[in-house]
């Protein structure tokens, strides 16, 4: 599936529920002939891959303040309103999460209005694009919802057109990803930050911002920047430590968690346990890197009738159990630590 | 495939409403204009042509609301005849809208309003029992913007006793004169009654005659001769040449022909074959 930056793209992501398929036990399996057995494989593939995020702390705790942030929003204010900025390294999992949230969101608050019609959109989720401007910005809201804008249309004009659209359509959490990407160190930045103020004034919604290093990015720099930043909640994710008990249990369980969703025949739940630390150690602590190199070892497990995992199909993945320590060089910090 | 997307806010077709009309109340909901829009769709090189009924206009505004094929395709002649874009029924299209629908006549039968309007019926009963023979008998045929209508409706202002066009209540003269108009153009519009008409060999008197036995019951005054001469009049019309294509009778004329040597219990269904699709698209 697609980056659900339109509004037809996110309605289809929102709707999207992945089929587990039916569990069958390895008798069952093998008595499937021809198509049956084909379809049966395909289904499982499918499940493997899908796009289901299982649930970590940061998942949790950045739902519970989404929400608490939007039941405050709803009353309404005449003042600027409280947002949450998603900050860290790539991979760690910030548009997953961010993703996960706002469809979980759109879900809540259709069932909340009783409306599941295309004339609401309750969710709106942007990707910043390189080196935007102000105009570039809102010109993206508005391609995102599906609105045409004269050619000569101002910077004014287009935003003016989008928060008219987004108040028609009741939305009430707006995502902005990739925010890193305004750069407020150039004049475009610049006025894409002050644009992004006024934008945000103007609708009675809560912003959720996710993008890397926010803290330590242009955006939150200078007058606009000091502007936004009284205004945003910023939560950290931070890969997860070798040397952190409660880190340790927790990539353990999401580890677990990801053995039980695959339903391989001869794996089981906690089988993968003894090397949790070696893959927190190959992957740098990043959930994104682990659930893909499982996905992709579990994915061959189905493909060549293994149906386990181990350590010699994990490094097929691409883990390099038995090699030294790599920390990948996006997480700085770590890397720092370690000594690599 | 169409390379436009839908715009956000999503607007309900009405029943038989026209493309300026959606297009207005479309971009109005989407806090635009309709000029912006197209202006926007020029520049993008999606529109290319500037006429107003350009069928490319209508697959964009089609593509823009999210509207199936059919929408804007209802006919804007039916037999020969141009049918006028009116108000419709604003409780139907919970806005106000206007288009065309030549299979309805002047009554909402929904709302129990006159159509266009949010004025209910005064004489309820009358009028809804007209609407229902005008779209079972009349509309198959004819529609309010055809002259066969205007006729019916002459015949039936004139033969109306003006006391009941002068007393006090709701509605213009020609909706109070609706249940008669009705009246009228179902008996032009019937077969028998149109084989008369265009019957060139019948002698003068039996056609007066049979004409006045068919007026005479639906006028309320005493003046159904006036009536009974725009008939005479319009059997005139329609034993010369081109007549019929004048009156837009061409379809009801056939059919009428048609059913002469059928037996009558086949007859209402051929009719309605013969008449041709008169459901309106969208």
């Amino acid at each position: 599936m697609a980056v659900p930056d339109h509004l037809t793209l996110w309605r289809g992501y929102v709707q999207h529920r992945p089929v587990e398929p039916a569990p069958l036990t390895p008798a069952q399996c093998k008595a499937l002939r021809g198509p049956a057995r084909a379809a049966h494989e395909d289904a499982r593939l499918d499940w493997i891959n899908a796009d289901v995020a299982l649930t970590t702390s940061d998942l949790t705790a950045i739902s519970d303040r989404i929400r608490l942030l939007t039941v405050q929003n709803r009353v309404p204010s005449a003042t600027a309103r409280p947002g949450l900025a998603i900050s860290g390294a790539a991979t760690l999992g910030k548009s997953t999460i961010a993703l996960n949230v706002g469809r979980n969101y759109e879900r809540k608050e259709r069932r909340r209005l009783g409306d599941g019609s295309d004339d609401i959109a309750p969710v709106v989720y942007v990707v910043v694009p390189p080196a935007t401007t102000g105009k570039a910005l809102m010109q993206r809201f508005a391609t995102l919802l599906g609105q045409t804008y004269p050619p000569r249309a101002t910077t004014q004009q287009v935003r003016d057109l989008v928060v008219a659209t987004l108040r028609s359509m009741r939305t009430s959490l707006v995502i902005v990803d990739e925010v890193h990407e305004v750069r407020t160190n150039r004049a475009h930045g610049a006025e894409a930050a002050s644009t992004m103020k006024l934008f945000a004034e103007q609708i009675d919604a809560t912003f959720l911002y996710a993008g890397i290093d926010l803290p330590s990015s242009d955006l939150f720099f200078g007058a606009y920047g000091a502007s936004l930043r009284g205004r945003m909640d910023v939560y950290e994710m931070s890969p997860f430590l070798a040397h952190r008990a409660d880190h340790v249990e927790e990539w353990r369980e999401f580890m677990q968690a990801s053995e039980s969703h695959y339903g391989l025949h001869k794996h089981s739940v906690g089988d993968l346990d003894v090397h949790a630390t070696d893959l927190m150690r190959v992957t740098g602590g990043s959930l994104g890197v682990l659930r893909r190199i499982l996905n992709r070892a579990a994915t061959a497990a189905v493909l060549d009738g293994t149906e386990r995992i181990t350590k010699a199909s994990l490094n097929r993945a691409g883990a390099d159990l038995d090699g030294p320590a790599t920390v990948p060089r996006h997480l700085p910090e770590l890397a720092a630590r370690t000594g690599s | 495939m169409n390379p436009v997307s839908p715009l956000p806010i999503r607007v309900r077709l009405a029943h038989g409403e026209s493309l300026d009309s959606y297009a207005a109340a479309l971009a109005r909901a989407n806090h635009q204009s309709v000029h912006d829009i197209e202006a926007a769709l020029h520049a993008q090189r999606v529109l290319t042509s500037r006429a107003r009924s350009s069928p490319q206009r209508k697959a964009l505004w089609r593509a823009l609301g999210a509207l199936h094929a059919r929408a804007f395709t209802t006919p804007t002649h039916l037999h020969g005849v141009t049918v006028r874009e009116r108000t419709l029924c604003p409780h139907c299209a919970r806005r106000d809208a206007y288009g065309l629908r030549p299979d309805v006549g002047a009554v909402c039968l929904t709302h129990r309003v006159w159509f266009g309007t949010t004025q209910p019926v005064p004489d309820m009963a009358l009028s809804i029992a007209a609407e229902r023979a005008f779209r079972r008998h009349v509309a198959p045929f004819a529609h309010t913007g055809s002259p066969i209508w205007r006729l019916a409706q002459e015949c039936a202002l004139t033969t109306t006793d003006p006391d009941m066009l002068t007393a006090p209540g709701q509605g213009t003269d020609i909706q109070r004169v609706y249940p008669e108009t009705v009246a009228y153009a179902r008996l032009i519009l019937s077969p028998p009654f149109l084989r008369v008409l265009s019957n060139a060999d019948l002698p003068r008197r039996d056609m007066v005659s049979i004409i006045g036995d068919r007026v005479t019951p639906l006028s309320s005054g005493t003046d159904s001769w006036r009536a009974q001469t725009r008939l005479v009049d319009l059997s005139r019309d329609l034993q010369s040449p081109g007549g019929v294509e004048k009156w837009g009778l061409t379809a009801a004329c056939e059919a009428a022909k048609a059913l002469s040597s059928q037996p009558s219990s086949a007859r209402r269904a051929d009719l309605r074959r013969a008449a041709g699709p008169t459901a309106v698209a969208s």
